[in-house]
């Protein structure tokens, strides 16, 4: 694998353990909101979704923001496109 | 392949495995979700062995009658591991109750009865709020919920 491909892969899994982190984080929130039915069961079958959400997010963020920080221009001169 | 190519190829194929799981999760979620929202009111649809609640709202409070006749305004009285099932009803203009700790809520609609059932399983006082905009007094439409024992 090349580099670019790691840090692809890197990439998605590190979004898939915060997706991981987020749906236990989820699960002790809403365990301490939600005292019933209708709440407590629309809670657990939405955690894995909105976990799913915030790893989509956490890859996008990670995918699109590192060339920028890798590569973009640090200097403080203004537009510069060359 | 040169590994320009292979790399942007890498990169649709990352997102569209990402994109296509969302979507299926979300297909999953919609075609096997049964959901326990307010509907129309049906007598024949209420749980066995739950206890009704007739529900009004007006401008601005929310009255609470029980099976045994009393009522109680602004305040809810419910017993613990009970299933309920509120009747809602408005005298004059749309309100919406809100329950948010139980992910509760049902409109309250002049001529057009709704029914939703609930149980609460954990002693407390919650508050509960209408979240439908119906007059200058509003935020006066709150109370609690207290869960006996």
């Amino acid at each position: 694998m090349q580099n670019i491909e790691k840090l692809i892969t890197s990439f998605l899994i590190i979004s898939i353990v915060i997706g991981i982190v987020a749906y236990f984080i989820l699960g002790f929130l809403f365990s301490l909101h939600f005292i019933g039915v209708p709440g407590v069961p629309a809670s657990q079958e939405a955690q894995p979704i909105i976990a799913t959400g915030i790893a989509a997010m956490a890859f996008t963020i990670l995918f699109m923001m590192y060339p920028v920080v890798k590569f973009g221009v640090k200097n403080d001169e203004g537009d510069d496109f060359r | 392949m040169n590994s320009k190519t292979r790399t942007e190829l890498l990169y649709v194929v990352v997102v569209l495995v990402v994109l296509m799981a969302a979507a299926g999760l979300n297909i999953v979620y919609v075609l096997g979700h049964e959901s326990n929202i307010a509907t129309a009111k049906d007598p024949s649809t209420v749980p066995a062995g739950s206890t009704v609640i007739n529900v009004t709202g007006y401008q601005w409070a929310w009255q609470f009658t029980y099976p045994n006749g009393t009522s109680s305004t602004d305040v809810l009285w419910v017993h613990v591991n009970t299933e309920y099932t509120f009747q809602v009803i408005s005298k004059d203009v749309i309100h919406d109750l809100l329950i948010p700790a139980l992910g509760l809520q049902v409109y309250a609609v002049p001529g057009h009865p709704n029914q939703v059932s609930f149980s609460v399983n954990k002693v407390g006082s919650y508050i509960f709020e209408c979240v439908e905009y119906c007059g200058e007094d509003h935020y006066l439409m709150r109370g609690t919920m207290e869960v006996l024992s």
